[in-house]
């Protein structure tokens, strides 16, 4: 569904990103696993076109996004999750829902109320909290808000930036049964994430990216039976 | 007695003072820019309406709206020349100086629009009313009302609709508003034409009330609309008009008792006193503690 | 030399020292609205050794210097812990109500037959040292000139030294230069106090030159302009503000004809520079690449 070819992103003279291409399949959940300074969230902030790419195409559902601006390409159905949540943190949590639908014109505000009930059924913190700024909820909250919030724009596909980063290990077990949950709703996700061994839980298909390049992708098993991996990622003697 | 009638003096210039700083704090809020040509928009506008009133003979309420509207065109020209250009974390300082050149420019052709420098700014005639030994002038009624209509208006704009929505999120957290799909840039014109017209509006009750107009207003309403914002706190709407209302309290009262050429002094002292010891302002303590506003350069 | 070339010149000499001092403290990385009020101080105290107290010139502007610099200590010790904005609208407050006082007063006193003395809003007449000393506009030209020189000298000679590049690191980054041991504030008082002792000095000339000063010469338009010209020049080398001088009174000096329209088409000029060259004309990468070049052909 989102395919990405040969993507080359530079900061100034630095190639973050040196041909780097990838497929997430529709109702899967996508991961990309890497050390710090691969350029995963490089890759993240192209898809979402917020850094434009030097070359090489992003394409999600035969639409080509390359190039479009992040206003565009969340209307073409792809939503970012960012790293460290960044919620309104003056606004309540309800203005931080309705501020996920700015995609969403005006005739169709019955449809945004619905979204956000639903919102609230999926999250019920959310709607026990919705009055208060999202400044004072917990870093598990906020980041439960970034996702509902994202999913507010109804996107086909939703990219996560590292949302275990910053958590407890009892916030992120909770992250992740809900991205999960999501995924069995039948939402694609692609999913950037350092801890391994929950990505594990629940990625369908890995992709590896080292110093801007994709050094290893597979599934699950495969990435379990690859020994250099197992003893770089994933703990294992 | 005094007191009573001085500190509603101060109350009905201090609604024009908070319509100044608002301008002022939501340029501020949204941008994290201040707008040193903000006082020559709003000439600008004032000297176009003088210009143009022979022309059209449309009395006060002609000179309002064209006011209004040259102020806001002044005030969007600013910004896609000045503010657009210099929108990275970096160009705070560049966007002052350019606005500051803009200054000059409006103000020089505000200039050549008003040959004779002081010319008469017509205002609404009504009659004072009287309530014992106090008095209000009605115009300056009118006004209140009219500052006080303005500001409703912008708390229901900016609470009640989705363009409100939009500027709140970005001056929030422009990065998210963008990734959430609101067009940051085009957001900034909107704004500062926004201030514009709440500009224009102070403007003309300002001019109209004291019946005149110098090419020193546009200097003189940037100084107010800044002082206004800092005294309530940078970055907070409600600080802007508390701000401007005790701006107007202190300086009538300090005129009252000191008298008129002591006036401007006791202002600024405030104002220094206040970055001094309290530099969030009255109500933005929280905003300089925990938003990194106050680290940013100008 | 022509006698309004001469004084056009001096002029431009004495504003260049404000515009120096208003890019001492964009080096440490704040905005100042407020170095008039140092040159205002300046101009009073040499007005006042020279003309009332009968001192020699050198003495009169060895105190401009020193009122500049404590003053400015002053006014950097009470906003320490301010910065952008909030120190910015500090500083024109305080050089408001400098000029406010000033309006109050009065200290006047009968010489030869002359009132001399600050007068409230009538200012300081009758500054006559270089005309009592048989000073041509020339020669004092040539003074207030090799003055400026000298001084951008020492800027120059510091440039790559380590003072200046600590200062520019604070200016930067004052959490970063703390974590790198050095103290932020102590560069930041050292370089507002040396920025009103420069724009002091300025001002000292400026009175002597003038002959008269009054409070008014001293409002915010001025010390804008100052920061406009350094921000203009650009920050990557001690010439930048110059530039800024030459390019403002310089150019519209001479297409005076045009005086009544002449900010219409520079105030818009200077916008669009910025729009393109957003850090000034001699921007810091200007500079390093021009530094570069011409390193490489000497080598």
């Amino acid at each position: 569904m989102l395919s990405v070819n040969n993507l080359v992103t530079s900061y100034g003279l630095i190639k973050a990103l040196k041909g780097v291409s990838l497929e997430a399949k529709e109702g899967a959940v996508t991961c990309i696993l890497g050390p710090n300074g691969a350029g995963k969230t490089t890759l993240m902030f192209t898809l979402a076109g917020i850094l434009a790419p030097d070359s090489g195409t992003v394409s999600l559902l035969e639409h080509n996004l390359t190039g479009l601006g992040a206003p565009k390409v969340l209307r073409q159905g792809l939503a970012l999750v960012p790293e460290n949540r960044l919620v309104f943190a003056d606004m309540s949590v309800h203005e931080n829902l309705l501020a996920g639908a700015f995609t969403q014109s005006r005739a169709m505000a019955a449809q945004v109320n619905d979204d956000i009930d639903k919102m609230y059924a999926r999250f019920p913190i959310l709607k026990a909290r919705h009055d208060q700024p999202a400044g004072t909820l917990s870093g598990g909250e906020q980041q439960m808000l970034a996702l509902a919030r994202a999913l507010m724009s109804r996107p086909s596909i939703l990219l996560m930036d590292e949302p275990s980063v910053g958590l407890s290990p009892l916030i992120v077990d909770e992250i992740f049964a809900i991205i999960k949950q999501l995924n069995k709703d039948g939402m694609s996700i692609l999913l950037v994430e350092q801890n391994a061994t929950k990505a594990l839980q629940v990625a369908d298909y890995f992709y590896l990216l080292d110093q801007g390049k994709v050094a290893f992708s597979g599934t699950p098993d495969q990435l379990k039976n690859d020994d250099v991996i197992k003893r770089a990622y994933l703990g294992g003697g | 007695m005094d007191v009573l009638q001085t500190s509603l003096d101060g109350l009905m210039i201090g609604s024009t003072y908070a319509l100044l700083g608002l301008s002022f704090a939501l340029i501020f809020g949204i941008m994290r820019r201040i707008n040193l040509a903000f006082g020559a928009c709003l000439l600008f506008g004032a000297a176009l309406a003088i210009y143009l009133e022979p022309l059209l003979g449309w009395g006060a309420w002609g000179l309002f709206f064209i006011t209004m509207a040259g102020a806001a065109l002044a005030s969007a020209y600013v910004e896609r020349l000045c503010f657009a250009p210099h929108s990275k974390r970096s160009g705070a300082v560049t966007a002052m100086i350019a606005s500051f050149a803009i200054w000059m420019q409006l103000d020089e052709i505000s200039s050549q629009l008003l040959p004779q420098r002081t010319h008469a700014y017509q205002g609404l005639e009504l009659p004072t009313l009287w309530l014992g030994e106090i008095s209000v002038r009605g115009d300056q009624l009118l006004h209140f009302g009219m500052a006080l209509v303005s500001i409703i208006l912008l708390y229901i704009l900016l609470y009640k609709t989705r363009l409100g929505l939009l500027i709140r999120a970005t001056a929030d957290s422009p990065e998210s508003a963008y990734l959430l799909g609101a067009r940051v840039p085009w957001l900034g014109f909107v704004v500062f034409f926004l201030a514009g017209i709440l500009g224009g509006v102070a403007a003309f009750m300002i001019l109209s009330a004291d019946g005149h107009i110098t090419p020193l207003f546009g200097l003189w309403s940037t100084f107010k609309g800044l002082i206004a914002m800092i005294i309530g706190g940078v970055g907070s709407l409600l600080g802007a008009v508390v701000g401007g209302l005790i701006l107007g309290l202190v300086e009538t009262h300090a005129g009252a008792a000191l008298g008129a050429e002591f006036r401007d002094m006791v202002t600024f002292g405030l104002v220094f006193l206040v970055l001094v010891i309290r530099p969030g302002g009255l109500m933005g303590v929280k905003v300089y503690r925990t938003d990194n506003a106050a680290q940013e350069r100008v | 030399m022509d006698l309004y070339l001469a004084s056009v010149l001096t002029n431009m000499t004495l504003i260049a020292f404000l515009a120096l001092s208003a890019y001492l403290v964009l080096v440490v990385g704040e905005v100042s609205f407020g170095q008039q009020a140092f040159f205002c101080i300046g101009a009073y105290l040499t007005a006042s050794v020279t003309a009332l107290a009968g001192a020699h010139i050198v003495w009169g502007l060895l105190a401009a210097i020193l009122g500049g610099a404590v003053c400015a200590l002053l006014l950097g010790l009470l906003t320490l812990r301010l910065s952008g904005l909030y120190f910015a609208i500090s500083t024109l407050c305080f050089a408001e109500l400098l000029r406010f006082s000033l309006l109050h007063i009065r200290f006047t006193r009968l010489i030869d037959g002359r009132e001399i003395g600050p007068d409230g809003p009538e200012g300081f007449s009758n500054i006559r040292w270089i005309f009592e000393h048989n000073y041509a506009v020339t020669d004092f030209l040539l003074l207030a000139a090799s003055c400026l020189i000298i001084l951008l000298g020492l800027l120059f000679g510091l440039q790559r030294s380590h003072l200046m590049l600590t200062a520019h690191m604070v200016g930067h980054d004052p959490v970063l230069a703390q974590s790198q041991g050095f103290s932020p504030h102590r560069y930041r008082l050292g370089f507002i106090a040396l920025s009103g002792a420069v724009a002091g000095f300025g001002g000292g000339l400026f009175a002597l030159f003038n002959t008269h000063i009054e409070p008014a010469m001293f409002g915010v338009m001025l010390g804008v302009h100052g920061l406009a010209y350094a921000i203009i020049g650009g920050l990557g080398t001690p010439l930048g503000p110059l530039l800024g001088v030459v390019l403002d009174i310089g150019l519209l000096e001479s297409i005076r004809q045009l005086a009544a329209y002449r900010m219409i088409v520079f105030g818009g000029l200077v916008a669009l520079l910025l729009v393109f060259r957003p850090e000034g004309i001699a921007s810091p990468r200007l500079v390093a690449r021009l530094r570069r070049r011409w390193g490489r052909r000497r080598v």
